[in-house]
């Protein structure tokens, strides 16, 4: 196995399927909970115009901050997402050819693909795929996109997304995230250990939760005004931030059960708000 | 005839998917085949989680001919007058390219008709087989199916690759976008360099004799996975947990397992055996590996599929993501242990149960009621009492636990062990342990008094509390598993010989609920009787027999059981049977006669045959009830031998004596004798007019 620094990592898959056609496209500029969120995975999944696009996104869960101290878990990390559309025939050996660019050869290790139907509930979304392991670890997760935003696919979207963090630990042998070298002088603990801290701090103890619940209500409110003059770009924007200060809500603790799944079927309903009016404008008028 | 193959390649298909696929692609493939009429001499399906396999042994060169008749015109058109066919049947004939003088006249409810026999050419195979192996591939139906491509095909995941022979010659067909060839492809990992099938019997030994072997026989897979575990297990010097399930899902998920062997750190083996079993085979799919006592060694046995090469970096990579796991496990069991279950108990007020049946600390409170009543009926000592009482308090505990937390299914087992470490008494603990079972509709009962009685409490309020509140199971919708808790609940009434009915255990378990509107606790009895329905058939009791039954409410379900019991040993018992012919007619007379107020006045007995028929009844009720104080299967025989002799006098009654006299005193007081009969024959041991003659 050839040694690879993080950011070695990320370049050479972003090598690799620039190589196949995809775009590099930067991450977007809001928080959100997973790669999924990304307008180009959202909106590019939805329409029937080919896309290849590829790009490494940070996703915050601040539920799962441990204030730095636990060597497996982020309350910020890394995934790099692939999105092909339509899904090609080869795409498997797309992927395994891809691990091979970052120095696990598929044919010296076990790859395994487990069954592992991906859905998000705040998304409406759902597809049909697999988690991979590699001797045993997980590091990648593999869908065929089946439904976004409540409406079913066509042409069908592939969506790959690698555990960075994961891989990283794998390919350097490292049994803490915090020990993975980012470059040959720095450790992803020296860039983000503080920050996990100061996050796992305030997402657990500090957020004003009047205010978020505000918050939260307020951006719902413009998601839906904003969707009714056709501006769906910032309306999306509008959901992601509900999402995202939901999941700091929870972390909070000041979610309850019943809270929880109502404000969930909320945010499927501005998800799905968007995503019509973005068929609407964008998809050729098809016969009833 | 020449033989034929068919290979559906895919991705990875889920591994619970294949056993039940290929059966499926057999039984489907023999019934599409018979509708077109081809014959075979044999055919049998196989294949890994990537290639699905039909192989079919002499496949006819063409379709059967088939004869069919075809209706025509009413026979009076056949021939006119002078004898000649009409311009009809002549019509008729020349569609169904045959001659007039082959029509034949028919029969038929309507009347004559003329009819042609006519002979339908079978196909060639050649030509009829591409659209049949295209119906095969579409007539599978998977748990779940998804579309991956234009032609929006569903199949559970994509579909690659495609053989279809016949003979030397490829079957041409294409399904979403993938035309059939003779080309398979190897090992996942190992690209697409076509493998060629040159003969249909020839599919498993190619793949056998590749670089890297695949095994396409699920046999074959059997041995190799079963061979290469053990020999694991044995240079290790101990013996592998071959868990079945485990290892069926190893054989569907692999093409060629190789077992490889490794090590975990030995301060593991502190965690309880259960938990680490549960992380090595449901978390990363491994054997865990085990000494002579069946004790758990710091050893886990992994499968690769199909190759062995780098063996150490992939045992290392194995033996990180085990320490990853059991690292996890030993921070999990820690934290429950340092949280104790009594503040695990108290976070149950924030699990909801089910709407409108509050929470899980609620649903608890009510099982400590349910126990205190159920110990109290059922006269428990004063130590079994308090064991029950606590075991109920802590029954739900570890549901808030770290541990059950990420391992659904330890749950109850894991209740058992924190209860033994925090120096429960062992009755507890190990109640907490039985407290979910039985797990399956057969699966193990609880052994203890105490686990069977808090695990039947608890059982009975979730069936309780979801029939108040309307969620009744119905056709294949039981999304809580009801049926399996009634038949939980029931199985152990009667293994614990509990003596209470079930009306009784509902009405226990009732009491404390929320009161609500609409409830549909009434529905409850039938439901759970079912089970009690259930049971009874498997040990052998026929419908009848069941019906004679179903109406003892004041019976306790170990005593229905020996009744039925006692039903069935007197199957052939014809005085009995004949018996029930007269029981159902004594039930018909006193349905038509409406209420009946007298009582019997032997004084108004006229005829001999009913004052022998009163002697009757008189001596069989005094028999009775020494059969019936401690009812055994032996007494309850008894007791329908002594009921029998009801069959004579009654016989000579009904044949004598006209139940409707004129005098309304003496109808009345035959009717009075009949009433009282009637309840004997159908409440004191069991309805006998619901038992069936039989030939």
């Amino acid at each position: 196995m050839i040694y690879m620094n993080f950011q070695d990592i990320i370049h050479e898959l972003q090598t690799y399927w620039k190589k196949q056609g995809c775009i590099i496209v930067q991450p977007y500029d809001i928080e959100k909970g997973a790669g999924t969120f990304n307008p180009a995975t959202f909106f590019g999944s939805l329409t029937s115009k080919p896309t290849s696009v590829c790009y490494v996104e940070p996703c915050r869960r601040p539920a799962d901050g441990r204030y730095g101290d636990n060597p497996n878990r982020l309350g910020k990390y890394y995934q790099f997402q692939v999105i092909l559309k339509p899904a090609p025939a080869d795409v498997q050996e797309l992927y395994l050819n891809s691990l091979k660019s970052i120095g696990l050869d598929p044919k010296q290790h076990d790859v395994r693909w487990i069954e592992d139907d991906w859905q998000s509930p705040t998304l409406g979304a759902s597809g049909v795929g697999w988690e991979i392991w590699l001797d045993g670890m997980e590091i990648t997760q593999f869908t065929y996109f089946q439904m976004m935003a409540g409406h079913t696919l066509k042409p069908i979207s592939v969506e790959i997304t690698y555990g960075l963090e994961r891989i990283a630990m794998y390919a350097q042998k490292k049994d803490s995230i915090f020990d993975i070298k980012w470059n040959d002088t720095t450790t992803i603990g020296d860039m983000v250990k503080e920050s996990e801290r100061q996050f796992s701090h305030y997402n657990f103890e500090e957020a004003n939760v009047d205010y978020l619940r505000r918050y939260v209500a307020e951006n719902e409110e413009e998601c839906k005004r904003l969707c009714q003059k056709g501006l769906y770009l910032p309306a999306y924007d509008c959901a992601m931030k509900v999402s995202h200060y939901f999941n700091t809500l929870e972390a909070r603790g000041a979610i309850s059960v019943s809270d929880r799944t109502n404000i969930i079927a909320k945010i499927r309903g501005l998800a799905k708000l968007c995503a019509t009016q973005y068929i609407k404008a964008t998809e050729p008028k098809e016969e009833e | 005839m020449k033989n034929a193959l068919l290979e559906i390649g895919t991705e990875h298909l889920p591994a619970r998917f294949l056993l039940p696929t290929l059966e499926e692609l057999r039984e489907n493939a023999a019934k599409i085949l018979d509708e077109h009429n081809l014959k075979f001499v044999s055919l049998r399906t196989f294949g890994t989680y990537r290639r699905l396999l039909l192989e079919i042994k002499e496949l006819a060169s063409k379709a059967e001919d088939i004869q069919k008749e075809v209706k025509g015109p009413p026979a009076k058109l056949l021939k006119d007058a002078n004898g000649n066919f009409t311009p009809q049947s002549q019509g008729f004939a020349e569609k169904n390219g045959i001659a007039p003088q082959n029509l034949i006249v028919v029969e038929t409810e309507k009347g004559p008709f003329i009819y042609a026999k006519i002979t339908q050419k079978g196909e060639k195979t050649e030509k009829i087989l591409p659209s049949i192996f295209v119906e095969i591939i579409k007539s599978l139906n998977f748990p779940k199916n998804m579309v991956w491509e234009e032609s929006g095909l569903r199949f559970a995941r994509p579909i690659r690759n495609l053989i279809g022979l016949y003979g030397d010659k490829v079957v041409k067909f294409e399904i979403a976008g993938v035309k059939s060839g003779r080309s398979t492809y190897p090992l996942s990992s190992f690209g697409h360099k076509p493998i060629k099938i040159n003969d249909p019997l020839d599919y498993s030994k190619t793949l056998k004799n590749q670089p890297q072997p695949i095994l396409a026989e699920i046999e074959e897979r059997k041995t190799a996975l079963e061979k290469s575990v053990l020999a694991c297990a044995k240079n290790l010097g101990y013996t592998a947990d071959m868990d079945p399930e485990l290892f069926m899902e190893t054989v569907a998920f692999s093409e060629h397992p190789i077992a490889l062997s490794g090590n975990f750190d030995i301060r593991f083996l502190t965690l309880p055996k259960e938990l680490i079993t549960t992380v090595l085979k449901k978390q990363i799919k491994m054997f865990p590996v085990l000494n002579e006592k069946g004790e758990i060694q710091p050893h886990f046995i992994a499968v690769r599929d199909g190759v062995s090469v780098n063996q150490d970096e992939v045992r290392t990579g194995f033996g990180n993501v085990m320490t990853a796991r059991l690292t996890d496990a030993v921070f999990f069991f820690e934290n429950d242990l340092k949280t104790g279950l009594a503040r695990l108990k108290e976070k149950l007020a924030s699990v909801n149960f089910i709407d409108g049946m509050g929470n899980m600390l609620d649903k608890t409170t009510r099982l400590e009621v349910a126990a205190f009543e159920l110990a109290k009926k059922l006269q428990l000592t004063q130590d079994e009492k308090e064991d029950l009482q606590t075991a109920a308090s802590y029954a739900y505990g570890d549901l808030t636990s770290s541990v059950v937390y990420e391992f659904p299914e330890l749950q109850g087992y894991m209740g058992g062990v924190y209860a033994a470490k925090e120096g429960f008494k062992n009755a507890v603990a190990t109640a907490l342990g039985e407290f979910y079972l039985p797990l399956s509709a057969a699966g193990q009962l609880p052994k203890t008094l105490i686990g069977s009685l808090v695990s039947l409490a608890g059982k009975m309020d979730t069936l309780a509390a979801n029939f108040a509140m309307g969620q009744v199971p119905s056709g294949s919708e039981d999304p809580f598993a009801l049926r399996r808790q009634a038949m939980g609940a029931v199985r152990i009434i009667l293994d614990k010989n509990l003596p209470i009915t079930l009306q009784e255990i509902i009405d226990l378990s009732a009491a404390s609920l929320p009161k609500v509107e609409n409830t549909q606790i009434s529905k409850l009895y039938d439901f759970m009787w079912q089970r009690m329905a259930n049971l009874l058939e498997q040990e052998g009791a026929l419908q009848d027999e069941i019906a004679a039954v179903s109406q003892l409410k004041n019976r306790t379900l170990s005593q229905i059981m020996l009744i039925t019991k006692a039903l069935i040993a007197a199957r052939n018992n014809e005085e009995l049977r004949n018996l029930a012919e007269a029981a159902k007619r004594v039930g018909n007379i006193l349905k038509k006669a409406g209420e009946i107020k007298h009582n019997i006045n032997p004084e108004l007995f006229e005829e001999e045959a009913e004052r022998n028929l009163f002697d009757a009844f008189s001596k069989i009720n005094n028999a009775l009830p020494p059969y019936l104080e401690n009812i055994t299967q032996e007494s309850c025989l008894a007791a329908l031998t002594e009921l029998a002799k009801f069959r004579a006098p009654l016989d000579i009654f009904f044949e004598k004596v006209m139940v409707n006299a004129d005098n309304i005193a003496v109808k009345n007081n035959r009717l009075a004798l009949l009433k009282e009969i009637n309840s004997t024959l159908t409440r004191i041991v069991a309805d006998l007019s619901k038992l069936q003659k039989r030939g």
